[in-house]
């Protein structure tokens, strides 16, 4: 009976303390970034230690290993690095939420795509050190895409850059020049999404081709690119849902337009680009130029890039942003001064940003572009300066906001697009029933 | 005489208590503990700190749309795939039972093979299958029908989902009913046989008399794995919610509220709902079951 009382008091004791645990304060997680003590790049360089990374295998990896080399050889430092690959969307997220809620000790560096970031720092932005404190946005911010730094500073509550920003995105055409020579239309008079729609259906009358690839659960893409190129940031700057408006509701009609002319290819997400590859054009970001070239290597020389067309041929051209990652340093890592120091040079150095663009990175910052590396032609591509043409492109970038539930509003869009295309619904309706279903999920207000 | 009984029983109590408490200190480290961190977690939020914040997590759960969307799939979903898993499974599992059938364990072993294979392979397979130019619409074309929208239609896309639970449960249920076949004594049978019972007859008043408490096991056994339907809808429509939200259940909402929007509290409550209703449903099947029974 003793023995069994014992039993039950431990449980309850553990229990307890376990949730007491729970609802304690962290001590080690809550020291102030902006303190006098917190680290900048004017901190002594560490010399010794083993930077962890989290990074996504392939040309992000590679390009910390070959910047570490030099790194080391710049500053007579002899720092080693031990990555593991994990890929920088919900992987990530899903790596590093139960290390931060435990508080474990973090790697030293993390990856992280821009639009799973803000539902991290919603939580965690303490946990984290600011590269606005380290002093990295003042030093270097001018030199990154202008839109990829007001991303940036948007994505944590307290709006203060806490990533080093990587790469950004914009979606832009890729289309078969060769398939729409054969079909006799001159690309380079495609100005408008009207011009395309007639090009597409040239395209299909000539070779039997679609125009371009769509969800069959809901189109989603198309839509969003339209509706940017318009300025509809979709979530408005105090984070409210705003998706029935005027240029939303243009960009479902030039939506209905491309459907109604025939010229679309339906199916699955996962079958996109190999269905794109079948295509007149692809809309895509710049990250798709090294898969291309190396996934379909039969289409050597037939593909193209170029800006996505514009609604009217008068507007000014800008491009609809596809997302982009940033490095994050937890506070919580064995090495995290050192990690700063050395994401700093691999973000900024020109050698370095060389190495990048060898392995067909596309770097944020701008300066990248300026060396003889990013005016190379590209054979798959005719003969493109791609990387120039790619930064053109980017530095149209239209300015949005992150807010940690965007990348959700994906779905509801895309139930917004398959109620339209499949039930008939009229646009505005759906679009409304859409927005009060994600307002009331969380918590906001639709911009009426 | 009386004391040394006392002493007895005690000392086999403390021998008892010493024998389970490896297993009662592995169940306190890895389900008690968790489980209570995870109720208290439902009432917090969860960030750098962790603060108590009352029902507001659970109000947020029932104000989502999502929520009462993702518990109607996942019972249409139970609705389709236990009855027929269960009626198929019995089916199979007597004709397994039957003596003249040779290579009984083969059959067992091939239709168990589904419970041992990975949902994910498993799912990705079946995608393959719902392609539109798939194998099911090759078959559904050669009966003279027109191509299925399996993942592309909200009702298909509900069907492809029971299709793969179907499949991947039906082999687990049938080795299950099998035992419990290989438990009704055969003289039940042959007092029946000369009753004059046909083997319709001794398979409604036998059979499934004498089997009800494998089959009501089996019930809540697929309940509880119903409510919890995640990899084969994750996959099968490539982490979104399907057409019309017709693919999301409870398990890929609780998924996404974890992991996409780092909502654990919120999560955490999502959890305990699905708890309570596990909990519910396996209570009634026992009541109603008993009911019965006592009849």
């Amino acid at each position: 009976m003793k023995i069994k009382s014992m039993v039950m008091v431990t449980l309850t004791a553990l229990a307890a303390l376990v949730l007491v645990a729970c609802g304690g304060k962290s001590s080690s997680s809550g020291s102030n970034s902006t303190s006098s003590s917190a680290p900048t790049l004017k901190t002594a360089r560490v010399k010794t230690g083993t930077l962890t990374a989290y990074v996504p295998a392939g040309k992000n990896t590679d390009w910390l290993k070959n910047a570490l080399t030099l790194y080391n050889k710049k500053y007579g430092t002899s720092l080693t690095l031990k990555t593991t690959d994990v890929a920088p969307a919900v992987p990530m997220v899903q790596k590093i939420t139960p290390m931060l809620v435990a508080k474990q000790t973090m790697p030293d560096l993390i990856m992280l795509q821009d639009s799973n970031a803000g539902s991290i720092l919603a939580k965690f932005q303490d946990s984290f050190y600011a590269s606005q404190d380290f002093g990295f946005i003042g030093q270097y911010g001018k030199d990154f895409y202008p839109a990829k730094m007001s991303y940036a500073k948007t994505i944590a509550p307290n709006k203060k850059v806490y990533g080093f920003p990587n790469d950004w995105g914009t979606s832009m055409m890729f289309y078969n020049a060769t398939l729409f020579k054969q079909a006799g239309v001159d690309m380079s008079q495609v100005k408008t999404w009207d011009d395309l729609i007639a090009a597409g259906k040239t395209l299909k009358a000539q070779t039997g081709k679609n125009l371009l690839y769509m969800r069959d659960t809901g189109e989603l893409d198309t839509v969003k690119n339209i509706a940017m190129e318009l300025g509809a940031t979709l979530i408005d700057k105090d984070g409210n849902v705003d998706i029935t408006n005027a240029k939303v509701l243009e960009a479902y009609a030039i939506l209905k337009k491309i459907q109604d002319a025939d010229i679309v290819s339906y199916g699955n997400t996962a079958d996109y680009l190999k269905i794109g590859q079948e295509s007149g054009m692809i809309q895509a970001g710049g990250w798709f130029a090294a898969m291309q070239q190396t996934t379909y290597t039969s289409g050597k020389g037939d593909w193209r890039i170029a800006p996505l067309p514009l609604v009217n041929a008068s507007d000014k051209p800008v491009s609809p942003m596809s997302g982009g990652s940033s490095w994050y340093v937890a506070k919580k890592a064995k090495n995290p001064v050192a990690a700063m120091q050395f994401i700093s040079f691999v973000l900024t150095n020109k050698d370095s940003l060389d190495e990048y663009l060898k392995l067909t990175g596309l770097p944020a910052n701008t300066t990248a572009y300026t060396s003889t590396l990013a005016n190379q032609t590209f054979d798959y591509y005719g003969g493109q300066k791609i990387l120039q043409e790619m930064n053109t492109i980017t530095k149209a970038s239209i300015t949005g906001y992150a807010f940690p539930y965007t990348a959700d509003l994906d779905t509801y869009l895309a139930a917004a697009s398959y109620e339209i295309q499949k039930n008939g619904t009229a646009p505005k309706t759906a679009l409304a029933d859409q927005a009060a279903k994600f307002a009331a999920k969380y918590s906001i207000k639709v911009v009426q | 005489m009386t004391h040394h009984t006392k002493k007895g029983v005690s000392n086999y109590s403390r021998a008892a208590w010493v024998m389970i408490s490896p297993f009662l200190l592995f169940f306190i480290i890895t389900l008690l503990i968790p489980t209570l961190i995870s109720l208290y977690f439902s009432f917090a939020s969860i960030g750098e700190q962790i603060q108590f914040v009352g029902l507001e997590n659970y109000i947020s759960v029932f104000r989502d749309p999502l929520f009462a969307k993702a518990y109607l799939n996942t019972f249409i979903f139970m609705a389709g795939s236990i009855p027929v898993t269960v009626f198929l499974a019995l089916i199979l599992a007597v004709l397994l039972n039957q003596p003249h059938i040779h290579g009984r364990g083969f059959f067992r072993t091939v239709y168990y093979l589904p419970a041992v294979t990975s949902v994910v392979a498993v799912a990705s397979v079946f995608l393959t299958f719902y392609n539109p130019q798939g194998l099911f619409n090759r078959i559904v074309t050669m009966m003279g029908a027109k191509p299925i929208n399996w993942l592309t239609d909200p009702f298909w896309s509900q069907i492809s989902i029971i299709i793969v639970m179907v499949w991947l449960n039906v082999g687990f249920y049938t080795v299950m009913f099998l035992a419990g076949l290989q438990n009704i004594s055969s003289e039940v049978y042959e007092s029946a046989e000369i009753d004059g019972a046909s083997k319709i007859r001794q398979f409604f008043s036998i059979t499934i008399p004498l089997l009800k408490p494998v089959v009501l096991l089996a019930m809540i056994l697929s309940t509880i794995n119903g409510l919890g339907a995640f990899e084969a809808p994750n996959i099968l429509f490539q982490n979104s919610y399907g057409p019309e939200n017709a693919a999301v259940t409870v398990g890929v909402n609780l998924y996404k509220t974890s992991f996409e929007l780092v909502n654990f509290g919120k999560a955490s409550a999502i959890a305990w709902t699905m708890v309570i209703v596990a909990v519910g449903l396996s209570l009634g099947q026992f009541i109603l079951g008993g009911r019965k029974h006592a009849k």
